[in-house]
């Protein structure tokens, strides 16, 4: 009763101070600064006990640890949920009762699931480097511009995808299906790397899926296969079909943040620049050299 | 808000330097209008002490900092000592000498005569003041190579110009072609050849410095193909080829993607 009294009296206080160690780094991706700021409070645990032993707040060890740890990962959810936020309050997501015959569930529900889901993968700091990509794809309208050239200029790529997922879906619908999968990606891959006793392989997909069926209502199966087969070792698009491939290469294209422009006409842009290096190392990334260069053409056509 | 209005003045001043270097040879010994031969000639004197004010208290100035020799040499300082100084002896007085004394003291008028020959040429030092401000050279090496290209330009052009008054060819318009084509050849080169320097050694060499030192900088450099064998694009070539791949492998770890270790490739498999 007193640490619960306590926690919700240090709250602010220690939010100030977690905004602070932020700001400090503010040069830094907000993902990579947050190891800069958890160490920052881990070394220097006595000073901030000091200073809010003064105003009255009295921690013992193992509280001021876990107080700490969840404070920083919900501060930096406000920090980068901004554009995930804009997606999922913009997006409709009746699409994905194609999927299943839960038509029953509404759209606001489904909505406010995907929010939690997305926000509970905060919780788990093994998924933050997919929740990196999947904030920056967000941040930089990733889905938007690629899927809307791959759409318009009928790629192959697109044609698979048709072909693999649904032959009547619009451009917006290709972008809110890929979206959700972003979204769920990094729960999805937090629950595969703790606590199921399955090996991760195609063959059991089926049993890890039943597995976390209750963390990802009610969503369909198909949006965590997905977002499972993505992780799988190896690339193998006649058997996990190709938007696994395509969800890897994007992942890993927006994993850090592309640095600005310095260098006027002396450089390439960043996209380009990205999958020319990513066509070169496609084998040891086990990428789809095709999706490559199909994200390359545009890339060099649009000057991304 | 101290330093702006000083550099607006300094501008003002500047062009009102360049402006007046062709008008003072135009109208030098302009028999029509003593007024104006009058007022041009006490017009250079203020530019040049206002010159040579602004060079004294840099001079002080740079005692407290880095010391005369440091702005002298590399300061542009000596553009200053050329601009305020020696334009001052060598020609806004002898200027003014010949406006109020060459008819009455003929000895003296003589020799002034002949020192002011000089001016044409001399005036063409002005053109360097004009590329301190657009070639700024302590602002970078592409800005700093230019810079050297520039003085290179204005002491050929002057050299030709002090020739000429030496040898006698000295004339109004020969004066002004060479001081006008100074300050052409000062804003070509500023314009094109920093371009040019810009987009085929800095820049490169700038995007592979960026791409080895910083972490998220993995941009491809811009390859020439007609100078692909040039020492720098060979090694913006490895650059691109071979470190940047190199770098992500680095950066990003292939078990990070698919994390998972030790089950089968299905590739492998069938």
């Amino acid at each position: 009763m007193t640490y619960s009294l306590q926690y919700n009296k240090a709250i602010p206080v220690v939010r100030d101070l977690i905004s602070l160690a932020f700001d400090k780094y503010g040069d830094f991706d907000p993902f990579d600064a947050v190891s800069k700021v958890r160490e920052f409070f881990f070394n220097n645990p006595e000073i901030i006990k000091n200073a809010l032993d003064k105003k009255g707040f009295l921690f013992d060890d193992g509280f001021y640890e876990d107080f700490i740890s969840k404070e920083i990962s919900s501060f930096l959810a406000v920090l980068v949920m901004q554009p995930v936020n804009r997606f999922i309050d913009n997006t409709s997501f009746d699409f994905l009762h194609s999927f299943s015959s839960s038509g029953t569930v509404s759209s606001d529900f489904l909505r406010e699931r995907i929010y939690f889901i997305f926000k509970n993968a905060f919780n788990f700091s093994e998924s933050h480097i997919f929740l990196k990509s999947s904030c920056n794809i967000f941040y930089y309208n990733v889905l938007n511009r690629y899927m809307a050239e791959l759409f318009y200029r009928q790629s192959r790529i697109f044609g698979l995808l048709k072909e693999e997922v649904s032959d009547s879906f619009s451009l917006q619908e290709w972008i809110n299906f890929l979206g959700t999968v972003f979204l769920v990606r990094p729960l999805v891959y937090a629950r595969m790397s703790s606590g199921c006793h399955l090996p991760h392989d195609y063959e059991n997909m089926s049993g890890f899926i039943k597995w976390v069926s209750r963390d990802f209502y009610p969503l369909p199966e198909r949006i965590i296969e997905e977002a499972y087969k993505s992780f799988l070792p190896g690339h193998n698009p006649v058997l996990y079909g190709s938007l696994p491939g395509l969800v890897a290469v994007l992942d890993t294209m927006y994993r850090i943040r592309p640095h600005q422009a310095e260098y006027k006409k002396a450089e390439e842009s960043g996209d380009r620049s990205w999958l020319a290096i990513a066509m070169i190392n496609a084998e040891h990334y086990s990428f789809d050299k095709n999706i490559i260069e199909e994200l390359y053409s545009i890339a060099e056509d649009k000057k991304w | 808000m101290v330093k702006t209005p000083l550099k607006v003045i300094q501008y003002i001043v500047l062009l009102a330097a360049l402006i007046h270097s062709p008008f003072a040879e135009l109208y030098f010994l302009n028999e029509e209008s003593r007024s104006l031969f009058i007022f041009i000639g006490i017009a250079g004197l203020a530019l040049d002490l206002f010159y040579s004010g602004e060079f004294f208290i840099r001079s002080v100035k740079s005692g407290q900092h880095r010391g005369f020799k440091f702005y002298f040499y590399n300061n542009y300082g000596w553009v200053d000592f050329l601009n305020s100084l020696v334009m001052l002896f060598l020609v806004s007085i002898p200027y003014m000498v010949i406006v109020f004394y060459g008819s009455s003291d003929l000895q003296m008028g003589k020799a002034f005569v002949i020192l002011y020959s000089l001016s044409a040429s001399i005036r063409i030092v002005r053109v360097l003041k004009f590329a301190v401000v657009i070639v700024p050279e302590n602002k970078g090496m592409a800005l700093r190579h230019t810079w050297i290209i520039s003085c290179c330009a204005v002491a050929g052009i002057f050299i030709v110009a002090f020739v000429f008054a030496v040898s006698g060819l000295r004339s109004v318009s020969s004066g002004l072609s060479l001081y006008f084509s100074a300050l052409v050849a000062v804003f070509i080169i500023r314009t094109f050849y920093m371009r040019y320097f810009e987009l085929n050694i800095s820049h490169v060499i700038g995007v592979v410095d960026s791409g080895m030192r910083k972490k998220n900088y993995n941009r491809i450099a811009v390859i020439n193909e007609r100078h692909r064998d040039d020492e720098v694009f060979r090694l913006a070539d490895y650059y691109n080829k071979f470190f940047l791949p190199a770098k992500m492998k680095q950066t990003i770890d292939a078990k990070s993607l698919r994390p998972f270790p030790g089950f089968p490739d299905k590739n492998k498999k069938e």
